[in-house]
Formats: C-alpha cells, structure tokens, sequence
C-alpha cells in the first residue's frame, strides 16, 4: 500500500516548505555580499 | 510496542543491473549508499596511508610536498563527503522505513537520484588528482586565496561540492518528509527510536548548513572565473569572509557527521544492556540542543584569525556549552548500562568504544575551545588527534557498531563473531596507536599539513604511521565478514536477532522482505 491521501498532502507540503527554505538560504548567503 | 507484521503477498525483487539503475526500494538504495561509502572509506583510507607512509620519518621519500597537499585534502574530503555522510543516508534509507513502520520512504524517485548523483560527484574527485595543476591542496576547508590560484583542479572540486550538497539536500528533504509523515498510526514523535530523532535533528542541520557552503563555493567559483572579487583584497573583497562562511557551514557539519552516530549507539547500548534507554526525552532535547549550539560556535575555528575580545569571549563561552548537551547523552549511556545484563558482542563493543574514544575527542574539544590555549594548539597535530577521535571514535565506530547490529536483519544471516571481534581489537589498537601520539606531536609543536619535520618528531610518527598500517589492514576484515554474511556462511538470523530488541524492524523477518508495511502496523 503506498501513502494515503492524507500523507501525500503533508508530503507535498513538506516538500514546498523546505524547498523554499533551501533556495532562500543559498540565494541569501550569497545576495547579503552583493548588498 | 506492538505491531502487525508486513503483508508480503507482492514481494517480486527485480533482477539484474536495471535493479540497481532504476530502483525506488528503500533497501535497495540503502545498500548502494552502503557499498559507495564502504568505497569512498578505502579509497580515503588508501590516501591516509599514503600520508602516513611520507610521515615514517623526516626527510621527503615517497612523493612530493604539493601532492602531499593533495592527498590531505582529497582525503579529507573523501572522507566526510564520500564516506561518512553518505554511510549514514545508507542507514536512514535501510532503517528509517522499517523504524517508523512506513512502506517506504516518501520520496522514492528522488531518493534514487539522490544516491546516482554521488558517483558523479566522486569521480568528479578523484579525476581531479589527474588533471594539470593536480587536485585541491588548499585542505578541506577551501580557503581562499590559495583555492583562487590553484588549477582546474579546483573548479572540478567545487562541482564535485555542488553535487554532493545537491545529493545531501534531497535526501535530507525526502528525510525529513518521511518522518514527518509516513510514521504507522500510534508512533507519535516521542515514540520514535533515537535513531530516527537524530536523523530528524540531522537532516534540519544539513538543510540549513549546506545550501551556505553552496554558496561559499559558487562565489570562490565566480571569484575564479567571472571576475568577482568576494575573497579577494583586491578587489575589495575579504579572505576571512570565507572562512566565516565556511564554518558557518563546517561546525554544524561535524555534528551533522556525529548526531547519526549517537542514534545508532542509543539503539545498541540498549540492547546489550538488556535495559531501556535511559533518560529518552532529555536525550532528544540533547540532541536538539547540541543542533542549535552548532551554529553559534563557528569562529572557535578561526580564533588566530583575529576577532573583539567580545566575540573569542562569546565563541568560547558557547562552545564550552556543548558539554553540557554532550555531557548529557554521555551520562544516559552510561546510566543505562549501568547495572544491566550486559553481554560484549561486536556491536556492543564498538558502541562502548565509541562512547569512551568520543569522550576523549569531547575533552579536547573544550580544550581547545579555550581561545588563549587554541593558540598553542591551532594549526598543530593537537588538532588533527582532536578531530580523529570525534569523527573516526565517534561517527566511523558509530558506524561500525550499527553495521554489526544490523547487519544480520539486512542479510539474513549471522555474521562470523570471531572475525568481528579480530576487526574490532584490531582497529581500536590501531586507531590509537594512530592517533593518540599525536596528540604530544602536537603539543610540541609539530604543525599539521606538512610533508616533512624537525628529527625530534621522529618516534610519535612512526608509531602513528604503525598504528595506521594495522587498522588499514583491519577493514579488509570487515569486507571479509560483510561478504560472508550477505553469501550466508553463517547461521540462519531469526527475526530478533539479538535477545529481545526494542524496535518495529525486529519484528519483521531478516532478511525482510523487499516490501515491508504494505500494511501500516499499529504502534500502542
């Protein structure tokens, strides 16, 4: 059985969040020299 | 804990290469991130060798200084990136499913293409060594300006950290969205097995540290070739802004490296002391604990670097906190061993090694984190004997006694305890005859990353480089015991394997099958 509606929404919600966060912190390491 | 075992009615396992190309399995993938780590340690431990042998004696004998650089670099470098990390996602991919009662991990797909980015990424590095101007030989850290002049060889390192950083981001990502997600109905955070927990912890670590050296490298990387000037003087750009970058991103990484190792040893001693862990919450909040202080310790490496006395003053006062955490989990073990019945089988004694050489790399950790004594100590084989006992004492050993532990549920069969415990003494005598030497190098003054050195030096060295010959020779024990286990020499492993262990993956069988909790269990 694979995951279940419930969990494929958290899955997806986990995903974007920390996505978001891993692209923030390399752009920000980068952009705060540039500033 | 209580639990419905597996439902194995589809459990066909693909055949031939494409099953390794192409497979979404959870265990399978774990197993290739086993085998490249299990790879990426002798090659690294072939390039410690060859350091070792140029160290026997004073005097330059076997190659030269700039390869010499290479070599401690690309060792280095082989060994956290390669081995260490990827070791340790080979264990979160075989047990984190199996711990929480998921069928497999979130994200099968891309856990795939988190392990095929890694070969890539390590041939990327060792062809390094072959083009002109040779690998890296700035030393793992990087650092500007030395990294700015070297050659293309550098350029193929900083790719190779692109890959890798990419590789440790996706499956930290697909960790995570495991966890948080795919755990069996009643298996609440605070049930989880440490193991799980740290690898939480970690995964947070590696998601806020690596996309910083990301971008550390890519502006050495634009520094190099697009004309930038972020670490160069004169451009207006600063070399020790790197340097803050990059331990930024390296103190969490040690622990990044480490907080795995815990999990595993807090799985083990358990077991072997036929005792519950002692102490679990404080052990997560520890864990967390320890995860925070990471990022707020970086300039304790760059003490000589010149800073306010107010900051070495913070640096120091907060690194001298990571005992306390420390302290803690150490404290735990102990208690719970503490009047168990306990038994010394292989695991238990790489996991009662690792708690008592991690100690000594703890103490001279909050040594050196005394900024007038790092002084003495900074740049010197001190530091070199520091940082082998907290990452071989305490990650690799940590590895070892999760290997041995797990060992016969992955294949189903014992492993040889005789040999097992010739790897053990093996190892740990040679780990210390190694390591512990050079600690007094060190304190007398001998600095690291040198090819050469004054004659008073001489018996510390060879001792060292004795010591490293006999536990080179002891891995090639390991690979003897792990292949005969996976060809099944020894006894059949029943589904517990040891007697009574805590822990849903014991109640499926071992091996288990390809598919495991096609049918959530239930966790009261």
């Amino acid at each position: 059985m694979a995951a279940n509606q419930a969990q494929r929404t958290g899955v997806r919600r986990t995903v974007t969040v920390l996505a978001l966060f891993v692209v923030a912190v390399f752009a920000w390491s980068i952009i705060k020299y540039l500033l | 804990m209580t639990s419905t075992v597996a439902d194995h009615h589809h459990d066909e396992v693909p055949k031939g290469i494409t099953r390794w190309l192409f497979t979404t399995n959870h265990k399978d993938i774990g197993t290739l991130y086993l085998w490249f780590a299990f790879i990426m340690f002798l090659v690294g431990g072939a390039m410690s060798l060859i350091i070792r042998a140029e160290l026997f004696q004073p005097g330059l004998q076997i190659i030269n200084p700039h390869f010499f650089n290479q070599m401690t670099t690309v060792h280095a470098l082989v060994m956290v990136f390669g081995a260490v990390m990827p070791g340790f996602v080979g264990f979160a991919n075989w047990q984190i499913p199996m711990m929480i009662g998921a069928p497999d991990m979130a994200l099968p797909r891309l856990n795939n293409w988190s392990f095929w980015l890694l070969p890539f990424a390590a041939a990327l590095l060792i062809i390094s060594l072959f083009v002109p101007g040779g690998g890296p030989a700035a030393g793992w850290t990087l650092y500007p300006p030395l990294t700015i002049q070297g050659g293309m060889g550098v350029d193929f390192t900083i790719f190779t950290v692109h890959l890798l950083g990419m590789s440790s981001i996706l499956g930290s990502i697909n960790i995570i969205a495991t966890i948080l997600n795919m755990r069996a109905p009643g298996m609440t955070l605070m049930k989880m097995p440490l193991f799980v927990w740290t690898w939480l912890i970690t995964a947070f670590l590696l998601l806020a540290a690596i996309p910083v050296f990301a971008g550390a490298v890519t502006m050495l990387l634009t520094d190099r070739h697009f004309g930038t000037a972020f670490f160069d003087p004169a451009g207006g750009g600063d070399p020790v802004l790197f340097q803050h970058i990059f331990w930024f991103f390296g103190h969490p990484e040690v622990y990044i490296l480490i907080l795995p190792a815990f999990g595993v040893i807090s799985q083990v001693i358990p077991t072997f002391a036929r005792k519950p862990l002692f102490g679990y919450t404080s052990m997560v909040f520890a864990s967390a604990g320890i995860a925070f202080l990471s990022f707020i310790v970086w300039a304790h490496h760059m003490y000589t670097v010149g800073m306010p006395l107010s900051g070495e003053l913070f640096f120091m006062y907060a690194t001298m906190l990571i005992a306390i955490p420390t302290g803690v989990k150490i404290f735990n073990w102990l208690a719970t061993m503490w009047r168990g019945s306990m038994t010394f089988e292989t695991p238990m004694l790489y996991a009662i090694a690792c708690v008592a050489l991690f100690t000594v790399g703890g103490l001279t950790g909050l040594t050196m984190s005394i900024t007038p004594a790092d002084f003495q100590y900074h740049d010197t084989y001190y530091i070199v004997a520091h940082f082998h006992y907290t990452i071989f004492a305490g990650s690799v050993l940590g590895m070892l006694a999760g290997t041995y532990y797990w060992l016969p549920k992955w294949t189903g069969y014992m492993y040889d305890e005789r040999l097992g415990k010739w790897h053990f003494w093996l190892t740990i005598i040679g780990f210390n005859l190694t390591f512990f030497p050079q600690h007094f190098l060190g304190l007398a003054g001998m600095p690291r990353r040198i090819p050469d050195y004054a004659l008073q030096f001489t018996e510390f060295n060879m001792v060292s480089t004795v010591g490293s010959f006999i536990m080179g020779f002891a891995q090639l024990i390991l690979l003897l015991v792990v292949v005969k286990a996976i060809r099944g020499s020894g006894a059949r492993a029943t589904s517990e394997v040891w007697d009574n262990p805590e822990g849903l993956e014991w109640t499926l069988p071992s091996p288990p099958p390809y598919h495991t909790f096609a049918t959530a269990p239930e966790v009261k």
